[in-house]
């Protein structure tokens, strides 16, 4: 049975006659790190506002570990999250945004500069975080999350505006956290991004979910592997294709082909006696996933 | 206490705030010193008398506006910079989040009232060296001092409340500026019987309870009684302080 650290259930939220989240229902399970994918406006961070008690649903629950966020008693050591960017004041140095989270959850001063050299901002304690990059704002921010090291983290496109190296950053350490036992739900428009991070993923549109489970699950219920293939007699594989049930059609300089796999291509070719001159599998992307899920069609 | 800590951190490690207290002191020098050397403005010649003592210590109370840009700041500051957002994440009890700012705003006008009373009696002990006399600090000064403080504290509850109910900070300082230098002005200057009444002038019975025009020591003809100006402004705050909560507790941040 799977450690749940965060249990949405029925979340309903409407702005006037606008729903934004409609009765969405998800675990967060604890090791595990799950992706939240959607359009803007889809009601990933409204969601994820409900979690954190800024926003109040008109249904359904949202709790960690089973206590809903109003009722934790100690929030900063049980949930770390960036929610709607990071805020931070402009003319306020980063040690001192620390200090005021550290001393209203009464976390002693020295973690203050143990986060910022966890998250490579050491060197700029003292800066003024107006004079941060967008990338160094996101570290502070990650860092004022991890402030109370929480087992839970909810982090709202925790990789925008960094570098390709920070990206990667973001990457090695949230898996880390992961591994240390760690649930972390994570929204992000970086889908290339999420696919190689996330043990799950979410996918929510118009405020509902439309599909949940892992990478390989949902591309492999997208629509499987097509082939592509190029010959030295493509009208003879072509014909040979057919007559095992493929769908083929012309495709650049060979042919496309659905319905097999790679291996039944080969053999097909080699009972023709066609010599291959490629033959390629293609597997749907997250983002072919996330496009036709957001386009209006579910998978799940 | 790690609330308050945090809030009083989140007023110190800012400029605005210096500035604010910089603004405060200007005004309190100007004006406390501009009575002192003109005479003709209606301190008269300045003897250390304790009415003049106390029509000094009002000056201290005349800046309150900085305190309620301040205490108005603290709450707008969150929503503009979108910090509250993990304020509340930190402290899920939103009266608790508006408590810790009135207390924080409590210690900052405090604190205010001790630096404006220093520069007071400096500029009070020039004058007296000045003019070869000593000072004969009585109840009059001790009660415009009670007043002051009162007066600045409730102002700092009045500018935390003001900026819980109107987050949008532009929208909050223009309000607030234009009610209180135009809109209270208008009403005491052409329907004083209902002017006295609003929020500002009933403070400004309780901060200016020596009107220059009048025989030193007496109160302004235009204004309340100064405790009736207290009572009146006490249930300004009570008031707004309790919309600010109830705003707070039920917002969507």
């Amino acid at each position: 049975m799977r450690d749940v650290a965060v249990e949405v259930r029925g979340l309903t939220k409407r702005f006037g006659t606008q729903v934004a989240v409609d009765d969405v229902s998800f675990d967060v399970p604890a090791g595990r790190i799950v992706g939240f994918l959607g359009p803007n406006g889809a009601g990933k961070s409204t969601t994820l506002r409900a979690i954190v008690g800024l926003t109040a649903p008109n249904a359904g629950t949202a709790t960690i570990h089973g206590v809903p966020f109003h009722d934790l008693a100690d929030p900063a050591r049980t949930v770390g999250a960036i929610v709607d960017g990071v805020g931070f004041h402009p003319g306020r140095r980063a040690i001192d945004e620390l200090r005021i989270a550290a001393s209203t959850a009464g976390i002693p001063h020295h973690r203050c500069d143990e986060v910022l050299e966890l998250v490579g901002l050491a060197a700029a304690r003292r800066k003024q975080v107006g004079r941060f990059s967008l990338g160094m704002k996101q570290r502070l921010g990650l860092a004022a999350a991890m402030l109370g090291d929480p087992r839970v983290l909810l982090l709202d496109e925790p990789a925008n505006g960094l570098d390709p190296e920070g990206i990667q950053w973001v990457r090695a350490f949230l898996r880390y956290l992961a591994e240390d036992g760690r649930a972390i739900l994570v929204s992000s428009h970086l889908l290339g991004e999420v696919a190689r991070l996330v043990d799950e993923v979410l996918v929510i549109r118009q405020g509902r979910i439309v599909a949940h489970g892992t990478v390989d699950a949902l591309t492999a219920a997208a629509g499987g592997t097509t082939v592509l293939v190029a010959s030295q007699d493509d009208a003879a594989l072509a014909a040979a294709l057919a007559q095992r049930g493929a769908t083929v059609t012309a495709h650049n300089r060979g042919l496309r082909v659905e319905g097999l796999d790679p291996a039944d291509v080969g053999a097909a070719a080699l009972a023709a006696g066609v010599v291959l001159t490629e033959l390629r599998a293609m597997t749907p992307e997250l983002e072919d996933v996330f496009l036709e899920l957001t386009a209006g069609g579910g998978i799940a | 206490m790690g609330l308050i800590a945090a809030e009083i951190r989140k007023l110190a490690s800012v400029t605005t705030t210096w500035v604010m207290t910089g603004i405060g002191v200007v005004l309190i020098l100007l004006s406390a010193g501009l009575f002192l050397l003109l005479p003709e403005f209606g301190l008269g010649e300045f003897r250390g008398a304790d009415p003049q003592l106390a029509f000094l210590v009002e000056q201290v109370g005349g800046a309150s506006i900085v305190v309620l840009i301040v205490a108005l700041l603290s709450m707008t500051t969150e929503f503009r910079h979108g910090t509250i957002g993990r304020t509340l994440q930190l402290t899920p009890s939103r009266t608790r989040v508006v408590v810790g700012k009135f207390v924080a705003g409590t210690l900052y006008a405090l604190a205010f009232l001790v630096i404006g009373l220093v520069l007071v009696a400096i500029l009070a002990g020039i004058g007296a060296l000045t003019a070869g006399v000593g000072l004969d600090l009585a109840w009059q000064t001790l009660t415009a001092i009670w007043f002051a403080g009162v007066g600045l504290v409730l102002t700092s509850w009045f500018g935390v409340a003001l900026g819980s109910l109107i987050r949008s900070q532009v929208v909050a300082l223009t309000v607030t500026l234009v009610w209180l230098f135009v809109i209270e002005g208008a009403m005491l200057t052409f329907v004083p019987a209902v002017g006295r009444w609003l929020p500002f002038n009933a403070l400004n019975a309780v901060l200016l309870t020596n009107d220059v025009t009048t025989p030193m020591g007496g109160p302004s003809p235009q204004l309340l009684d100064p405790l009736v100006g207290l009572a009146t402004f006490l249930g300004y705050v009570a008031v707004t302080a309790a919309g600010a909560i109830a705003l707070m507790r039920t917002r969507d941040v």
